[in-house]
């Protein structure tokens, strides 16, 4: 095997790869001494464009176009927010960057809010990581005293602040319109759209809301040029990523692979294989939204593009390996109470329906389930899909109909047979 | 402007406009529990999805803006689905208590299921979230029900934009979620929020109960409370007013009314009202039929007919009366003694003031009242009656109106000065407005008795509607000064009210021209030079 490049996890290994002095060793704010006065902000938002970078926080949306989508000269301040509220289940990567390099994502904050003209940066992290905001905390206050925050950075005119928000512990508040609610001190509610956040965003002003692993790629970008990174991946997405892989695999972890590593090579050379070489009976490839896929299904290539045409999605990277013996009513049940509970509350389709179906899953997998519920269910998350305003329905959805076409002959089992057929029976 | 194609039909409108208001306006209904036109945009309901050309998702018209050239479906298989499977949410943690629902008959969930519903329940009993919290007293006239409640929000956006105060909030997530009150409402303005919910999850303390909606007769007139003028709808029956209701005009009072014209109907039911009059005898006082009183009034006013007739009568209309009724008062005096003293500036009762709606103002037609008198170049004032009152010029006086509170505050020991007189009339419809000293009580038709005008605080004029009679002792005042001409032996044309409008409206200038079908239902605005000037003190 050709050894395996890295950007985002190169320095994980170094002792001390936290601090400001390993990350400036291994070449850490290069890229800020060659961009910062030097070009041209559009020049830096065409080579994040043609580096095919796209949003790994999930929607795998073009990075370089987002930040077109802000009109300059803005006549109100212009905010970059980075999403650092990991959330998803199975999804647990950004993390690892915010613990283990920090200083990668503040230089990708810079090169990013230079690109934008935003003088003001929210990291909005995960309330639960508060080992995150502390080593994040230590970068800020270093990075401040180098001089590559605050006023007139490494003397190129350009001002900027970081500041840490810690979120309060909604899945929601992932979602960006939802995340700028929360930044502003209100309950974390998905807003309507339009307006897009890039024309009405944080505080009324115009706001580019990025991933931590997104903005964490801008400075080897802008080092190595855009062609280099594009080339590392697939069809237009460009680069590596961090593949959170969980489940039953024999090594779990982050593994950070070029977009496009074949999902079976991250499942059983990188994770090692199902434990107890058991055969594989499903996985979830991108995170607990992404409609789950069968083993014979494995050999796509996990890039955002491939994932979709085959009616999945690369979503967060999340990894979720399900070994025979594993009761998919009983999994997907898990999933929904999930959505059931993060669910806002604000669009009735998804407030109603997530707990709906939740209830529908629980009865079936109790052997209480009847014929009429496998099309109820079926019912219920096609009535909900796409008639909300923020994607959560959606998320619950989708895995909904894909565990009933896929595996629907175990749902068929739980309601013929009154009971799990799968799971061992609990003592009573 | 923009070309806009809703189901096949070509419609041009504004651009930017918002489509669901577009609906609306070109009578093409599309269902909404969240959205309210004076409120902001929640977009949470998700009835109100409709099929855009070249949009793959349906989108909610109400945070839809119209652009040129947009093709919009609103009754498609995909909008009728997406509506059925939205409703069918919105039920399923719904409780099935219709029968004891104080909404029934106005309720958005059972409209909308006979709509596009119909289905069967499908959601067992037991596994409904919402556990019954029912009739819970939220102060200031509003019952909350937490079960029947679909989360709209309309009530906790009123209370933030309209009252400016965050009272209501939502608590709790996802199927949990609840309306919560989160300061006590304390406001005027509270009556509303049984309004706007679309639902029986506020409902008014005042009115549940009371009566089932669908016995319920309506007329659309003005509230009579204070001199806004708030387009309201009266709900009665069997010739009892059983509530007010606000009625939209974004001219006047958009979609609100305050608390006190809300509840000021029980003013408007016969137990506050005057049905039979009478005439003072002695220290006693006895009844009489309308007619007959007017027959021994004609007496006494035809004895003074002799005397300086000019000089020695004299009249009064407070400031609730109509235009049309302030108009005949003058001519009748104008006509059947050739005087020209008719007081026309007593003032309005004092009243609580905000920025909202309230005007200070607690009587209907201050506006009306105030334009006509400054069409006269030479008015007699208020202080000019005083004067001949206190000279012992006067020998009859008469008084229209009820709102003479204000006159009464200004004018301490109002009534002593009334005792000298011989002859006190007074043409009132509430028992509150009969004065001790008043030799005659004549019964005049109250707001909901007759059809007239209003000229409201910022120069609106607008119109009040008869929705009945109580019974035939009642008279507009211009029946009864028909009728006291007749039995002076004079002849006194009154005329059909349309013409009295218009010779009103040509009176006061601005409108000339103006008819009372051009009043209608929304009103009309006095040019701005020619709105109430008494204000401007």
């Amino acid at each position: 095997m050709e050894k395996a490049i890295k950007i985002l996890t190169q320095n994980f290994g170094l002792e001390d790869s936290h601090t400001l002095e390993a990350y400036t060793k291994t070449g850490g704010y290069q890229a800020v001494r060659k961009v910062l006065g030097k070009i041209a902000p559009e020049g830096v938002i065409e080579e994040v464009k043609r580096s095919n970078l796209r949003g790994l926080g999930g929607a795998g949306f073009p990075t370089g176009m987002k930040w077109s989508f802000i009109s300059k000269p803005s006549k109100k301040p212009v905010y970059l927010l980075i999403n650092g509220d990991e959330g998803e289940p199975g999804t647990f990567k950004d993390r690892t960057i915010m613990t283990r390099d920090p200083h990668r994502l503040i230089e990708g904050v810079l090169l990013a809010s230079y690109a934008l003209g935003a003088h003001t940066a929210y990291i909005y992290v995960r309330g639960e990581f508060t080992f995150c905001m502390e080593a994040l905390g230590k970068a800020i206050a270093e990075a401040k005293e180098a001089g590559y925050l605050g006023k007139n950075i490494l003397k190129s005119g350009f001002d900027l602040d970081v500041y840490i928000h810690p979120g309060a512990g909604a899945y929601i508040c992932g979602e960006e319109t939802a995340l700028i609610e929360s930044l502003e001190g209100k309950p974390g509610r998905p807003r309507n759209k339009p307006p897009f956040p890039a024309v009405v965003g944080a505080f009324g002003c115009p706001t580019i809301v990025n991933n931590v692993e997104t903005i964490a790629h801008v400075p080897q970008i802008l080092l190595n040029g855009a062609e280099w990174f594009a080339k590392i991946g697939s069809d237009r997405n460009g680069g590596t990523r961090l593949f959170s892989v969980s489940g039953h695999v024999k090594k779990p972890g982050v593994y950070e692979l070029p977009m496009g590593t074949p999902l079976r090579e991250i499942l059983y050379e990188h994770a090692g294989g199902i434990i107890g070489d058991s055969p594989l009976k499903g996985v979830i490839p991108g995170g607990s939204s992404a409609p789950i896929l069968r083993p014979e299904e494995v050999d796509v290539g996990m890039d955002f593009d491939q994932l979709a045409k085959i009616g999945s999605m690369g979503g967060s990277g999340g990894i979720i390996a399900m070994a025979e013996g594993t009761c998919m009513v009983w999994a997907l049940h898990n999933l929904a109470r999930f959505y059931a509970h993060e669910s806002c509350g604000q669009c009735s389709p998804c407030r109603e329906g997530t707990g709906w179906a939740e209830k529908v899953l629980r009865r079936i997998e109790g052997g209480h389930g009847t014929a009429s519920d496998i099309e109820l269910l079926e019912k219920i998350a096609k009535g909900m899909m796409t008639r909300t305003i923020c994607p959560l329905a959606d998320a619950c959805a989708l895995p909904i109909l894909s565990y009933l076409k896929k595996y629907r002959d175990e749902f068929e089992a739980h309601v013929r047979e009154k009971r799990c057929p799968v799971r061992p029976k609990r003592a009573a | 402007m923009a070309s806009v194609v809703i189901n096949g039909e070509r419609y041009d409108v504004a651009d930017g406009e918002r489509l669901i208001d577009v609906c609306d306006r070109v009578g093409v209904y599309i269902p909404r529990f969240c959205y309210h036109p004076n409120l902001s945009v929640a977009g949470n309901c998700r009835m109100c999805l409709v099929e855009i050309e070249g949009m793959p998702k349906l989108q909610i018209s109400c945070n839809t803006n119209v652009r040129d050239g947009m093709s919009v479906l609103t009754d498609s298989q995909k909008v009728k689905e997406a509506r059925a499977d939205v409703l069918e949410f919105i039920f399923i943690n719904h409780p099935l208590d219709c029968p004891i629902c104080d909404q029934a008959g106005e309720c958005k969930l059972q409209d909308y299921y006979m709509e596009v519903g119909l289905y069967k329940s499908r959601m067992p009993q037991e596994f409904k979230v919402k556990k019954p919290r029912k009739a819970i007293r939220w102060g200031s006239g509003i019952v909350f029900d937490a079960e029947r409640c679909v989360l709209c929000t309309r009530c906790v956006r009123f209370m933030e934009e309209v009252v400016g105060k965050r009272a209501i909030g939502v608590t709790n997530r996802g199927d949990h979620e609840e309306i919560a009150l989160l300061e006590p409402l304390s406001t005027l303005y509270a009556g509303n929020l049984a309004d706007i919910c679309p639902v029986g999850a506020l409902t008014s303390e005042d009115f549940r109960f009371k009566m089932r909606v669908w016995f319920l007769s309506r007329t659309d007139t003005i509230c009579p409370g204070c001199s806004r003028g708030c387009n309201i709808t009266a709900w009665h029956k069997d010739k009892k007013i059983y509530r007010f209701t606000p009625r939209q005009n974004d001219s006047v009072n958009h979609a609100w009314m305050c608390d006190i014209g809300r509840y000021s109907y029980k003013e408007e039911n016969s137990s506050s009202l005057i049905l039979k009059g009478w005439v003072r005898e002695g220290s006693g006082t006895k009844e009489m039929a309308t007619p007959e009183l007017l027959g021994v009034l004609a007496q006494e006013l035809k004895g003074l007919k002799g005397k300086a007739k000019e000089s020695s009568v004299a009249a009064l209309v407070a400031p609730d009366r109509t235009n049309e009724e302030i108009f005949t008062v003058c001519a009748f005096m104008a006509e059947i003694f050739g005087s020209s003293r008719v007081v026309l500036d007593v003032p309005a009762p004092k009243g609580p003031k905000d920025d909202l709606l309230l005007t200070g103002e607690m009587a209907s037609n201050p506006a009306g009242l105030s334009l006509f008198a400054f069409r006269s170049a030479k008015p007699y004032t208020i202080d000019a009656f005083k004067q001949d009152l206190k000279e012992g010029k006067l020998e009859a006086v008469m008084l229209f109106g009820d709102a003479w509170e204000g006159l009464e505050a200004a004018w301490p020991g109002m009534q002593e000065a009334f005792k000298a007189l011989p002859t006190l009339a007074i043409f009132a419809s509430k028992r509150k407005a009969s004065f001790p000293q008043a030799r005659f009580v004549i019964p005049s038709a109250s707001m909901i008795q007759k059809d007239g005008t209003w000229v409201n605080v910022t120069g609106h004029v607008q119109r009040v509607r008869k929705a009945y009679r109580l019974n035939r002792d009642i008279l507009a005042d211009g029946e009864s000064l028909g009728l006291l001409a007749e039995f002076m032996g004079e002849s006194f044309q009154v005329g059909k009210l349309e013409d009295i409008t218009k010779r009103f409206l040509e009176a006061i200038g601005g409108l000339s021209g103006a008819s009372l079908a051009d009043v209608g239902l929304e009103g009309v605005s006095l040019p701005s030079e020619e709105q109430p000037k008494h204000l401007e003190a």
